[in-house]
């Protein structure tokens, strides 16, 4: 039975079928061989997938970053981060870095933040003289920092399917987030300084760079606000998610920048991103409830157990499956999919939920960027017109610092766990 | 061309509005929720169940918008190495079983809709209005993935001739 669901998963979605399409498939086949089981109550179980107020926080933190991005704080923000970096070797580089990791507060998908930076970044990038390719790898590795920073899409369906805190998931995931923009600055500074890109320029006034941060700061703001009102009680993380979206409108509002086409753009946008996420959620809770009744997540839990008893090896494991499935599936599935399978094997050892959900999310994302397949690279390389080949030439040093960083998190709980058990 | 692709235009047309309108009535409720409750100190009790409900109806409705954006998550390694005309018999086979699929969905989901009965407690209406979503919701996806086949179709015969 595990067998035969198995290959056909992987056979149907190989075809190309959409993932909530085959999940939906495999569970009404089950439904009619099973007598016991009505498909009304499957059908019934399909909508309250979706009755939930904490999964609202998914369409109105989407809606934050669609509207950011058209407000005109990001240029603000891109303002700040170039005069904060032009005396630097690589000056622009780390200005795609350091972009990343300030507006990563409004942006919360890697997929937003990797399609604004090329269409942006990248055209300056490659007039002072970067490789094409270097630079599509850069922006597309620094979109990682964005789902690390509160918020962050795939921190909020990680907790809502394991039942973990999505406020200490938030805030668990800034010092990886910060490490990550860390390791990313160092690399770029080798290698740029090897390649011999962009020389340092004079240092800005004072002045300029305090005036610039002073506009940049409402975006600067925003994780601040998110985190100290989710977890000072003030709201929940869903409600956070509609203070976020006015705090933009009010931007928006004030800079006059963004027509109505723009807005009514986020707005589909928001529904077409929101619908197919939400798809794949009721779909793999309706599947988990049937592969429950096989007992299936037990049975894989046991196998992983079995291999070891280690929690720092169990972790190391769990991440290279995830690693590898990331590489060929979308990592918003894989989340929902196989979190709530490998939540009960952590638990069991003994790992800290907040860790865990961290070092998933981050492992699961870092398939985005990893050829044959992934979303983020996809973005990336459509709009900056570099071939995947270049792209997966110039990613490896990237995907070697990220292998380093995951490791960091595994060996170091702290990293993730210190500010959350504040 | 003509029909096909007007009644593709119209049909997505009316339906993004009608989704992009629930999610602004949801995105103002979960605002509205938060300054009565702050500013006002009177929570408003259905704030939850409403715009739950308006979610259902978001993402059911957004299916076919998804659809019609190519938006759903799936695996497309061997579309890009298929040559051109096996490309499209497996789109076809793919867009033809999936809305078959769909269709059997929105049907349990019509039998589960036909047997609502109970009442949504905060919104005093019964439950039907948010049962009603699934089938609706999935009648019209199919309906968007038969339509994308259709202008498959359709788009090589003009090319041809």
């Amino acid at each position: 039975m595990l067998g035969l669901a198995g290959t056909s998963f992987v056979v149907l979605l190989a075809l190309g079928v959409p993932i909530a399409m085959v999940l939906l498939a495999l569970s009404l086949l089950w439904v009619w061989a099973d007598p016991a089981v009505m498909d009304v109550a499957f059908a019934q179980r399909l909508v309250a997938g979706t009755q939930s107020f904490p999964l609202l926080a998914v369409p109105l933190f989407i809606l934050t970053g669609e509207l950011m991005n058209v407000s005109g704080i990001t240029r603000r923000v891109m303002d700040f981060a170039m005069l904060v970096t032009r005396p630097l070797t690589g000056g622009l580089a780390k200005t795609n870095v350091l972009l990343s990791t300030l507006l990563a507060g409004m942006s919360g998908s890697a997929n937003g933040d990797a399609a604004m930076q090329s269409k942006i970044l990248v055209p300056e990038m490659t007039r002072r003289g970067y490789p094409a390719p270097f630079s599509a790898a850069l922006t597309a590795s620094s979109a990682l920092i964005a789902p690390l920073i509160p918020p962050g899409i795939g921190l909020i369906l990680f907790g809502f399917v394991t039942d973990t805190s999505i406020g200490q998931l938030f805030v668990g995931a800034i010092v990886p987030g910060i490490v990550l923009a860390t390791a990313l600055i160092l690399l770029t500074h080798i290698l740029a300084k090897r390649g011999g890109w962009d020389a340092p320029e004079e240092r800005a006034s004072w002045d300029g760079i305090g005036v610039a941060f002073l506009r940049a700061l409402p975006a600067i703001m925003m994780p601040v606000l998110i985190v100290v009102g989710i977890r000072g009680g003030v709201f929940t993380p869903s409600e956070a998610g509609g203070v976020a979206v006015a705090y933009t409108v009010l931007f928006i509002l004030l800079y006059r920048e963004a027509s109505w086409r723009d807005i009514w753009q986020a707005l589909v946008n928001t529904v077409v991103t929101t619908s197919a996420i939400i798809l794949v959620l009721a779909a793999s809770a309706a599947f988990t409830w049937i592969l429950t009744f096989q007992r299936i997540p037990q049975e894989v839990g046991e196998a992983l157990l079995m291999a070891t008893s280690d929690p720092t090896l169990m972790l190391v494991m769990i991440g290279a499956i995830l690693f590898i499935a990331g590489m060929l599936v979308e990592g918003t599935a894989l989340i929902l999919i196989l979190a709530p399978m490998f939540m009960p094997v952590a638990q069991a050892l003994g790992i800290d939920p907040v860790q865990f959900g961290v070092v998933f999310v981050f492992v699961i994302h870092l398939g985005g960027i990893t050829p044959p397949v992934g979303t983020v690279m996809f973005t990336t390389c459509a709009i900056t017109k570099v071939p995947i080949t270049a792209f997966a030439r110039a990613v490896v040093p990237f995907i070697a610092t990220f292998i380093v960083v995951a490791a960091l998190l595994i060996l170091f709980p702290p990293l993730s766990t210190f500010l959350a058990r504040l | 061309m003509g029909a096909i692709a007007l009644m593709e235009r119209v049909i997505g047309g009316i339906l993004t509005v009608a989704t992009v309108l629930v999610t602004v009535a949801m995105v103002g409720l979960v605002i509205l929720a938060v300054v009565m409750r702050y500013v006002f100190g009177a929570p408003l009790i259905y704030s939850y169940d409403l715009s739950t409900l308006l979610f259902a109806w978001m993402v059911f409705l957004g299916l076919a918008v998804a659809e019609r954006a190519r938006a759903h998550l799936a695996v497309d390694v061997i579309d890009m190495a298929l040559p051109g005309r096996w490309r499209g018999t497996l789109f076809a086979v793919r867009q033809v079983a999936m809305a078959g699929l769909s269709l059997f969905i929105a049907y349990i989901g019509w039998q589960l809709f036909s047997r609502a009965g109970m009442i949504m407690p905060s919104l005093r209406v019964s439950i039907g209005w948010l049962y009603a979503a699934l089938p609706i919701g999935f009648a019209l996806l199919a309906l968007f993935q038969l339509l994308a086949l259709a202008r498959l179709v359709d788009g090589s015969r003009s090319e041809s001739a």
